[in-house]
């Protein structure tokens, strides 16, 4: 059976963009997401009236960026990223706010997590039934990403996260889009920006 | 076609089908997604509980009918039945009066005691559409004024026959005087069993369906009798025709309500956990009586499950919280799914032996489910 995702046709595309410091841009990645399985488990609180009795935390108000991203993930059961970057990692120096609390990932909790904020005034609305999520990683963000070994490490996946569908004291955060894309060796020469729009 | 709707009735399972997601599901998740979380500093409370959760949530249901017959059936007006209404039943305002049609009567049909509503199919399915149906203004004209000018129709049925709704609604207009007539004609819910009614019977709803062209004289009276409306006996639908969502019950949740009783207005159960499907159920019993009365109107062929439009409600002046009022109803309403059904759900025949189909209805529930995962 079709569920509410299918029929209502929620859908999403991903533009990933880097710009450099003297102000060129470059399109890297321009293609469709995945919404996967948890954004209907936090629609499912919400109308059930068993979730947060606050609308915000309904909101898709956080993303993650990580290293091992695959195409075998963007299946609709996907419920994380699965190299996700950590609080470090992001970067000290950057303009990003990360929050660190739990991630619900299937029937576990995973805390702690990070995930960076997404400003409410890069959350567009660009039509009646869509809205633009502008991701901003900018220059001194994701760094030099190296694994245990030291070896260079790659950006190559990122998800969109709803805030607190369960309405916890701890924000505990839902995957609700995901996708991988080509490796990207994040430097300090450019900012990324993922434009990232859902038709509802 | 999408969703999923199953219809009971006597406890039998009749019907069951997809229903359709509208747009405005999809403009209801957009508002979700950039409602401004910074409401939640306003210290005025009327705009801090915009972000309120219960705004964004399926909050009501409704039924209608095609389009054609909102000028069929009991909608339609003759100066006759108005004589009727005003005068033979006393000025009751609880009268619901059709001709039978199919005329001329043969001996074989003289005897059916079911009322078949003169009907075309609803509209076809459009998720693009805000309303059950494009238009269904009552094309009825009373004293040389068109009802739709004072209550336009709203692609539903609409609930005015009970004497304080529709003294309300006909209030300062031209029609002030004939409220009880226009009531009867714009139809569609009988009046509760508790209620009390001018001409002084115990409640609910008379009808009365006559034979020949106009409704000359009470002896052409077909077959008649008494409609107890639920809706109404539960206070649960407004003059607009939606019913409310009254309760939520969720299983996994320690802390939810005990589920209510569907009779009481639109029920919402579900769990979120990983262990079920992920289905929200809402449920709802449509009385016999609701059921005898819409038939005689045209039927039911349309139902849509509603979700506030805050932004209608607050353009119209009104704050939330938003407390559901049956005669002043602040709240406005966004369709967000629609089931139409190619037969009328009210349709009745005679059962063998002495049973007339008109008083042997039993109550229809309502099963709307829709799967999230």
């Amino acid at each position: 059976m079709r569920n509410f995702i299918d029929d209502l046709g929620i859908n999403g595309h991903l533009t990933i963009i880097k710009k450099y410091n003297d102000g060129e841009e470059e399109i890297v990645f321009d293609d469709h997401n995945v919404i996967v399985s948890g954004m209907g488990v936090g629609l499912a609180y919400l109308f059930t009236g068993s979730g947060s009795n606050v609308i915000t935390d309904y909101q898709i108000d956080r993303f993650q960026v990580g290293v091992s991203g695959a195409t075998s993930l963007e299946l609709s059961t996907t419920n994380s990223l699965s190299g996700g970057l950590n609080y470090s990692e992001y970067g000290n120096g950057s303009n990003l706010f990360i929050e660190q609390c739990t991630q619900i990932i299937g029937d576990k909790d995973l805390n702690p997590s990070a995930f960076a904020l997404i400003p409410a005034n890069k959350v567009t609305r660009i039509g009646d039934n869509a809205v633009r999520y502008t991701l901003v990683v900018d220059e001194e963000s994701c760094n030099g990403l190296a694994g245990q070994a030291g070896e260079d490490e790659y950006l190559n996946e990122v998800g969109l996260f709803m805030k607190n569908p369960r309405g916890a004291t701890v924000n505990a955060s839902l995957l609700v889009a995901y996708r991988a894309f080509s490796i990207i060796r994040k430097t300090n020469d450019f900012s990324l920006i993922f434009r990232w729009t859902l038709n509802f | 076609m999408r969703g999923s709707v199953g219809v009971y009735y006597k406890d039998k399972l009749i019907y069951e089908e997809t229903n359709l997601l509208v747009n405005g599901a999809g403009s209801l998740l957009a508002d979700i997604m950039t409602v401004s979380p910074s409401l939640s500093g306003v210290p005025d409370h009327a705009t801090s509980s915009i972000l309120d959760s219960s705004n964004y949530t399926i909050q009501a249901i409704s039924f209608g009918t095609a389009q054609s017959a909102y000028a069929e059936n009991a909608h339609i007006y003759t100066e006759s039945k108005a004589y009727l209404l005003s005068s033979v039943f006393g000025g009751t305002s609880s009268v619901i009066d059709v001709i039978r049609h199919r005329e001329p009567l043969t001996a074989d049909w003289k005897t059916v005691s079911s009322y078949s509503p003169t009907s075309l199919l609803p509209h076809y399915s459009d998720p693009s559409l805000p309303t059950l149906e494009v238009s269904s203004d009552v094309s009825a004209v009373v004293s040389g004024i068109a009802l739709s000018s004072i209550v336009p129709g709203n692609g539903q049925n609409l609930n005015l026959i009970p004497s304080a709704y529709h003294h309300a609604v006909f209030l300062n207009t031209a029609l002030s005087s004939l409220s009880a007539v226009g009531g009867a004609i714009l139809g569609c819910w009988p009046e509760g069993s508790g209620g009390s009614t001018e001409a002084g019977s115990v409640g609910g709803t008379d009808f009365s369906a006559f034979s020949g062209t106009s409704l000359s004289a009470p002896e052409d009276v077909a077959y008649s009798g008494t409609y107890n409306g639920m809706f109404n006996a539960a206070s649960s639908m407004d003059t607009s025709g939606f019913v409310n969502m009254i309760m939520s019950a969720s299983p996994n949740d320690a802390d939810a309500y005990l589920m209510s009783s569907t009779t009481s207005g639109l029920c919402v159960s579900g769990g979120t956990d990983t262990g079920n499907s992920g289905t929200v159920e809402y449920s709802l019993t449509l009385g016999k009586g609701d059921l005898g009365g819409a038939n005689l109107y045209g039927g039911i062929y349309n139902m849509g499950l509603w979700t506030i439009d805050i932004d209608k409600s607050l353009l119209a002046g009104n704050t939330p919280p938003y407390s559901f009022d049956t005669l002043n109803n602040p709240r406005k309403y966004r369709l967000f799914a629609v089931k139409s059904f190619s037969r009328n759900i009210a349709r009745i025949t005679d059962a063998a032996g002495p049973a007339a189909g008109c008083i042997n209805y039993g109550d229809c529930l309502i099963k709307w489910r829709i799967h999230f995962l």
